[in-house]
């Protein structure tokens, strides 16, 4: 298979957020619940930050351009409720908490932060930051969102269901569906006619143009249906007729939206089933069917840390007790092992298998953001001698690190490998969160799976029992930490239902169709058609650039943020140089965690449309969780609520006639 | 075709929906308010553009037909537009059914037909009258029977499987009626209903009007056609650009009781009989203004070759420019 593409394989783990919106936040949250908790605490903050902005705006609007309702002979507002006021004032208590935890905790230095992070205080400190921060963001959603929560049991779903009949109607009654059929017939042709490539690549090529013309052709016309409806609704007055029914405005958004929705879903259905039908009864070529017909699941070990130097070592703990991940340290007796009971079947092989992994990376030396740290791994099988380290050192000469792309030398390091029962890797630079690979050699599983290992247990190294196979990962990087669980590492192997996973690489797209649909309304219920579109498209687009964006916009706080940087700029100092926490130094630095924050707030704006693209996985024949599935399924909905609110107060405060 | 009645004894899912929205209103009830209501369309940067209504005060009460009259752009839909929540007044408030105007819930009992019928043209008559009666929540059997009589009533039983895309404009008025009336509702709202259709139509029109008034309805009518306003509305309120500038019985404000008006029969118009008639009127102290022979109208025309155009189908035989007769 292709390592190069391996990194993309990353995202399937369960474990690790595939929507990468911690990525860039503090990292050392105090969250004992794990990482879901720390989406939900993420996702208030963020969330709740938008929620607070339109309650601003509301409100505003709401107290100087009053609209009264009579209510038993008192006058009362009806754009500003009570609960409104009460939530909001809730919010805004526990912001200027947040506020001022900021303040003090901008008051330190970060080798002070460093130094005692174990000291209780701060770290009280910062999780109070976290859940009071999180707790404003909920109130204020509570008190933006009610509302429409309060409107729902006056939704019908007969209503809703009558307009998204309608939007099939229309779509049928112009035909716009037969634009899906006109694509079927590209498909019909056998891809080696355009393709002239490696028998074995013909199914991923198929793959390949298949989902491809599907995204652009499903997306495209998606994001036209959605994104013109509401407008030309508007425009040619059909709108009228409607709202002066009983009707609820943000009942038209959500018929719009499922309507559409359901046009695309069955769109999509009926070009995954042809897609697999022309697959499942095309002739393939056998060496496509062998390389791409399956699809291969991860094997996980299980982890432990190890220290020459410290028996019962346990890992190091940066922030506080029950954080996720532990951490070794760079240039130091520290390793995390993992072992394996079982190894992939790879009778029959050359090819390698990779091992993929996504380790957390924490510095303690600040302005090298951006740059990795190394780490090297010792693989060894239950077989491994240590006796003959000199032995397999001379063997390993010039074989170190040596890529498949080299197949003279690779067949040399996986003779070696089998022989041994060992093989290396060496200072492989890796990124925060990034998941990278390393080509393991098919020989050293061969040479793991015979055997009985509970019968070696004679043999141990660093004190225990060898399982069939154990990775032994160290830093190499002085002074920095790597953070490890055990499910960041882990063998690409085994094999499961290949049209199965065909059809759970089409959810993926079905994702992002969502995601698009939604979008596009939301917009359109405030813009003209061709700029929702525009909008919905260039969100959509960006969302495929995303990580490089977000890179972007961090590359711009080198030296503190903009801010910092002017100060430093007034005050002529270097960017290393510690600035010295003067009052106005922290407010500096304050307006700069909010700059930063705002930054991503905005990028959080832009949908993770990239963590969808699975089909990906099926061409190169890797199965895709189940739970992945879901769990994107979820962040996905945490996406798009907050659109769909924006689309009922836009859709509410909108004047249809004007 | 106007012979159909057009209320058919309402199905108890109305009932259910109008206690639902507000108690049951007695004659005479006030049913649409406004207070001072203003509106001043803007620009997309909040700069002034035109006062199209300037704080009106209105009550229509319930039972009567109520006429907005007025110029081409005196305000007449800006008015009808802010009662239905379609535009959010810039001052002042108006209530219908004692909700505000942007309650989608009083529109349950409202029924309205816009200024020309903006509808889903790929739909048929008969799917359009269904898509509006799922957006009452009406269940599927008083859906179907409510439109077929609906159908029957606009008079468009031949072409209700005929897409909107087709339909002349009077097909579509006919059509929007049908729609606004879909839910039975206690609050009939026409935008100038007698646009775009012809004299026999506009009578039709005018006779449901009157026939929904019959049924203890209230309609709110806006038209610069003044013969229509005058044949069907109870009251109304004539406005100039954006200021009401009368409201009455229509009655009242045309009665003119300084003149009499003698129709007779069998006459002749002598020299004899004009000189009698003058020295009647003298002598009564009054003053003969004119007298002559009544015209026909072009509309009582109209009416008589459409009525002899049903009884004999076919071409009418006309004389030809230089007198012959052909076929
Ligand atoms: N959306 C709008 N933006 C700006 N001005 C508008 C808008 N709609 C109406 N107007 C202006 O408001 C005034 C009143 O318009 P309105 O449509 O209420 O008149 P109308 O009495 O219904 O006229 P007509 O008999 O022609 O239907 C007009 O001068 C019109 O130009
Ligand atoms: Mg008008």
């Amino acid at each position: 298979m292709n390592l190069s593409f391996a990194p993309l394989l990353g995202v399937m783990k369960f474990e690790v957020p595939p929507v990468t919106f911690t990525q860039y936040g503090i990292r050392y949250y105090p969250f004992p619940g794990g990482r879901m908790l720390e989406i939900i605490v993420n996702w208030m903050q963020d969330v709740g930050g938008f929620a607070m902005l339109g309650l601003v705006f509301w409100l505003l609007n709401g107290l100087m351009n009053p609209v009264y309702d009579i209510v038993n002979g008192q006058k009362r507002n009806r754009l500003v409720t009570p609960w409104m006021l009460i939530l909001s004032a809730l919010a805004i208590v526990f912001y200027l908490v947040t506020f001022g935890l900021m303040w003090w905790l901008s008051g330190m230095t970060d080798a002070e932060i460093f130094l005692s992070r174990k000291g209780r205080i701060l770290s009280l400190m910062e999780w109070a930051y976290e859940y009071s921060f999180a707790l404003g963001g909920f109130f204020a959603i509570l008190a933006f969102a009610g509302p429409v929560f309060m409107d729902i049991p006056r939704f019908r779903i007969g209503r809703i269901y009558a307009i998204a009949k309608l939007s099939f109607k229309e779509a049928f009654r112009r035909r716009i569906v037969w634009v899906f059929l006109s694509i079927l017939v590209l498909y019909l042709f056998p891809a080696r006619w355009f393709f002239r490539e490696k028998p074995e690549d013909e199914l991923k090529s198929i793959i390949d143009v298949t989902t491809r013309g599907m995204n652009v052709l499903l997306i495209s016309v998606g994001l036209l249906l959605a994104s013109f409806s509401i407008p030309n609704d508007i425009k040619s007055l059909t709108i009228h007729t409607i709202v002066t029914k009983p009707v609820e405005r943000f009942e038209l958004v959500l018929g719009r939206f499922f309507g559409y929705l359901g046009i695309i879903t069955m769109a999509l259905a009926l070009m995954t089933g042809l897609g697999l039908l022309l697959i499942n009864t095309g002739n393939l070529a056998e060496e496509a069917a062998e390389e791409s017909f399956k699809s291969r699941v991860a094997l996980y070990g299980d982890m432990e840390f190890s220290s020459k130097k410290t028996a019962d070592f346990v890992g190091i703990d940066v922030g506080r007790e029950d954080v996720y991940r532990k951490y070794i340290a760079g240039a130091s007796s520290h390793t995390a092992v993992w072992s394996f009971k079982n190894v992939p079947d790879v009778s029959g092989q050359t090819d390698p298998m990779p091992l993929e992994f996504a380790f957390d990376v924490y510095r303690t030396t600040k302005g090298e953001e951006g740059r990795g740290v190394f780490v090297s791994f010792d693989l060894m099988t239950h077989k491994w001698d240590p006796s003959r380290e000199a032995e397999f050192n001379t063997a390993m000469q010039g074989l170190v690190n040596v890529k498949p792309e080299d197949p003279a030398k690779w067949e040399k390091v996986d003779k070696v490998a089998e022989e041994f029962g060992r093989y290396l890797f060496k200072s492989l630079q890796i990124y925060d969160y990034h998941t990278s690979s390393i080509p393991v050699p098919a020989g050293l599983f061969r040479n793991a799976a015979s055997g009985d290992p509970s019968k070696d247990e004679a043999i141990q190294v660093g004190g225990r029992p060898l399982r069939r196979l154990q990775v032994t990962v160290r830093c190499d990087t002085p002074t920095q930490f790597v953070g490890v669980a055990k499910y960041d590492l882990y063998i690409l192997e085994s094999e499961g239902n290949f049209s199965f996973n065909y059809f759970k690489g089409s959810i993926g797209l079905w994702f992002r169709l969502i995601v698009a649909i939604a979008i596009a309304v939301a917009c359109s219920t405030y813009l003209a058609g061709v700029l929702s579109f525009l909008c919905a498209l260039f969100l959509f687009i960006g969302g495929f650039f995303l990580e490089f964006i977000q890179e972007l916009a961090l590359n711009l706080n080198v030296g503190g943020g903009p801010f910092e940087s002017l100060t430093r700029l007034i005050n002529k100092s270097v960017a290393a140089a510690e600035l010295d926490p003067t009052p106005t130094i922290r407010a500096v630095k304050m307006l700069d965690g909010g700059y930063r924050w705002v930054l991503r707030r905005v990028m959080n704006v832009i949908p993770n449309v990239d963590s969808y693209g699975l089909s990906e996985y099926v061409a190169q024949g890797f199965n895709i969780g189940p739970e992945f599935l879901l769990v994107n399924f979820v962040l996905l909905l945490g996406y798009i609520l907050p659109w769909l609110v924006a689309a009922y107060y836009l859709m509410k405060a909108r004047e249809i006639a004007a | 075709m106007a012979e159909t009645a057009v209320s058919h004894s309402p199905a108890g899912h109305h009932q259910s929906h109008r206690s639902s929205t507000g108690d049951i209103l007695k004659v005479g009830d006030t049913l649409v308010e406004t207070r001072n209501l203003t509106k001043v369309y803007r620009d997309f940067w909040g700069r002034k553009k035109k006062v199209a209504l300037n704080a009106l005060d209105l009550s229509i009460k319930k039972g009567e037909i109520f006429g907005l009259l007025g110029p081409n752009g005196s305000g007449k839909t800006t008015t009808i537009k802010l009662l239905l929540g379609l535009l959010f007044p810039t001052t002042g408030d108006a209530t219908v059914f004692g909700r505000p105007a942007a309650d989608v819930r009083k529109n349950e009992r409202i029924g309205y037909l816009p200024e020309e019928s903006y509808l889903y043209r790929f739909l048929n008559a008969e799917e359009t009258l269904d898509f509006y009666g799922r957006l009452f929540d009406m269940p599927s059997d008083v859906r179907k029977k409510r439109s077929a009589d609906l159908i029957r009533l606009v008079g468009l039983e031949h072409d209700r499987k005929r897409t909107l895309r087709e339909y002349s404009k009077g097909m579509r008025q006919r059509i929007g009626l049908a729609q606004a009336l879909i839910n039975d509702p206690e609050l009939v709202i026409l935008d100038e209903p007698t646009s775009g259709l012809d004299p026999i139509g506009t009578i039709w029109m005018k006779d449901l009007i009157k026939q929904l008034r019959d049924q203890g309805k209230t309609v709110l009518m806006c038209s610069h056609r003044l013969d229509d306003v005058q044949d069907v509305c109870d009251r109304i309120a004539i406005l100039f650009n954006g200021d009401l500038q009368e409201l009455g019985e229509v009655s009242k404000l045309v009665e003119d009781a300084a003149r009499v008006e003698i129709r007779a029969t069998n006459l002749r118009l002598t020299d004899d009989l004009q000189s009698d008639l003058r020295s009647v009127v003298e002598k009564h102290g009054g003053k003969l203004e004119s007298f002559g022979h009544p015209t026909t109208t072009l509309e009582d025309l109209f009416r008589r070759i459409v009525e002899e155009s049903k009884a004999r189908p076919g071409r009418r035989y006309l004389p030809a420019a230089d007198g012959t007769i052909k076929s």
